[in-house]
């Protein structure tokens, strides 16, 4: 805000009405002007995020004129606004004749530079904490993969940027063993809430699971666990799959997760296992049904969350459902851990390198021939 | 996320619908177009999902928090704790009902699967004709 020392009026003959809505600058645009709001309400956005509100007296865009970098933010009048334009040949005459306007620009450019100062020690201790959280989540996960003459294990687990809420789980049981219960779930959060949630539920879930309760079981308790006991806005998708070595045979529940892939070796197509459930945490009593699934020499069953379907390349398209399910027939024949390595070099070929908002899980469950 | 807002004439039945993704960026934003329709009275109320290619899992809280308004209920915020968001359940008595005044026209494929996949399709009759979800309530 320009300060009195400074008599604004000498600046009436510079000013220039802009309508509401009519956009000053964009970011990433050459800079030459600063401007005085002599009346009117501005916004500052970037990224479509507002930064700033400004009403009259406000000075903006000074950086630009100052330093000679691009725009670093849009302006839009958000009223009709009255502004005074001042380019590089103005802002020197007004600051040797008017000592009091250079002083109080800097005293505003001080301000700001000690506001991004502060801000960007909040995002560093933001970005410490998401690194803490991140090391916790990874910590949960299973160490190794389960060890059984006949079968190949497999997985992939990358954490997106923000702590993310994937999660899977291998038990054995403490009765039998034959019989190995497995887990793979999404927080439908994101950050350090959905990890904690996902920490809390790997809990129940575990729980259940040693308590030998079945696939269904497990889901029907998780959810009321979720809708009872936390006081968490967050959804959780879920499959349970238990394993029989004996009978090769495996028994699966789902709460709205990604429906698993399996792969026959004897065929040239893929059956998608769609077994009907509720995400966990949306109702207060859900029935899990569970079906059986017997589980061939050479067949496959591929488990993942959302991430590698959802995965995105640079124009926005996802990696999607048929990409997935033609990579993994083309994989068939390979051990489970190169069928993983296959799909997630798909995925990683496919974006290119774009930043994903999504954790990736994949879990690879091979029947040797 | 771009918003339409069709009243139909003679019946008191409101199309909004939804362009863009919905997802965390403006899963909130959603939830106060509708609360703000119904309180301006539009109590019938077609989503037309037929411009929206991706619902991301943070509009399935949309969804559950529209249920809810729909049926006259305190908004929700999905900050403030978990038992205003699974209300719903009690008001739409069981996942095999669904609520009698608020409806999905063309929901795309992908969206589609995650209502079906996480079992939201029982809480939203959906529509592939305009005309089919019009009808659907009762004079």
């Amino acid at each position: 805000m320009i300060k009195s020392k400074f008599d604004i009026s000498i600046l009436d003959a510079y000013q220039v009405v802009f309508p509401a809505g009519h956009t000053l600058f964009r970011e990433g645009e050459p800079g030459r002007e600063m401007y005085i709001l002599l009346d009117g309400e501005i916004e500052i956005t970037k990224s479509d995020h507002i930064l700033d509100r400004l009403t009259n007296g406000a000075i903006f865009g000074e950086m630009a004129l100052v330093d000679s970098f691009p725009r670093s933010a849009d302006a839009r009048a958000v009223t009709d606004c009255k502004i005074v334009i001042i380019d590089e040949a103005l802002f020197s005459d007004l600051a040797s004749q008017y000592p009091h306007f250079g002083v109080d620009v800097m005293r505003i450019m001080s301000k700001r530079i000690r506001r991004m100062i502060n801000e960007e020690m909040k995002r560093q201790r933001l970005e410490e904490e998401l690194a803490i959280g991140r090391e916790i989540q990874l910590s949960l996960l299973p160490k190794v993969n389960p060890q059984r003459a006949g079968w190949q294990f497999a997985t992939v687990y990358r954490a997106a940027r923000q702590v993310g809420g994937d999660y899977y789980d291998f038990i054995e049981s403490p009765s039998d063993p034959n019989l190995l219960t497995m887990t793979v779930s999404d927080v439908t959060g994101k950050g350090v809430p959905a990890a904690i949630f996902m920490a809390s539920m790997r809990s129940v879930m575990r729980t259940l699971c040693i308590d030998e309760r079945s696939p269904a079981d497990i889901l029907k308790l998780t959810n009321q666990s979720v809708v009872r006991d936390t006081g968490s806005a967050l959804f959780l998708s879920s499959v349970a799959a238990q394993l029989n070595f004996g009978t090769n045979e495996l028994t699966m529940a789902n709460a709205g997760h990604e429906w698993p892939l399996w792969v026959k070796a004897s065929r040239d197509d893929v059956e998608t296992l769609v077994v009907p459930g509720v995400i966990l945490g949306a109702f207060d009593e859900i029935q899990p049904v569970e079906k059986k699934f017997k589980i061939e020499p050479g067949d496959f069953l591929l488990f993942f969350t959302d991430g590698v379907t959802e995965a995105r390349n640079q124009t926005g398209e996802f990696f999607g459902d048929d990409r997935l399910l033609e990579t993994a027939v083309l994989a068939k024949y390979k051990n489970a851990a190169d069928i993983a390595i296959a799909i997630e070099t798909a995925v990683d070929q496919f974006t290119q390198g774009t930043p994903q908002s999504d954790d990736m899980t994949l879990v690879v469950i091979k029947r040797e021939s | 996320m771009q918003y339409e807002v069709e009243p139909i004439a003679d019946r008191p039945i409101t199309i909004l619908k939804l362009v863009g993704e919905l997802d965390a960026s403006c899963y909130l934003e959603v939830i106060a177009k509708v609360q703000n329709l119904y309180d301006d009275g539009h109590h019938n109320l077609i989503l037309d999902l037929s411009e929206m290619p991706f619902m991301a899992s943070s509009g399935l809280v949309s969804l559950h928090s529209i249920a809810l308004i729909m049926q006259g209920k305190t908004p929700l915020n999905p900050e403030q704790g978990w038992q205003a968001l699974h209300a719903i359940s009690n008001d739409v008595g069981d996942t095999n009902s669904t609520l009698q005044n608020c409806k999905l026209l063309f929901p795309q494929p992908r969206v589609a699967k995650t209502l079906k996949m996480t079992g939201f399709d029982n809480l939203f009759a959906q529509f592939s004709e305009r005309k089919v979800a019009i009808q659907s309530f009762s004079e």
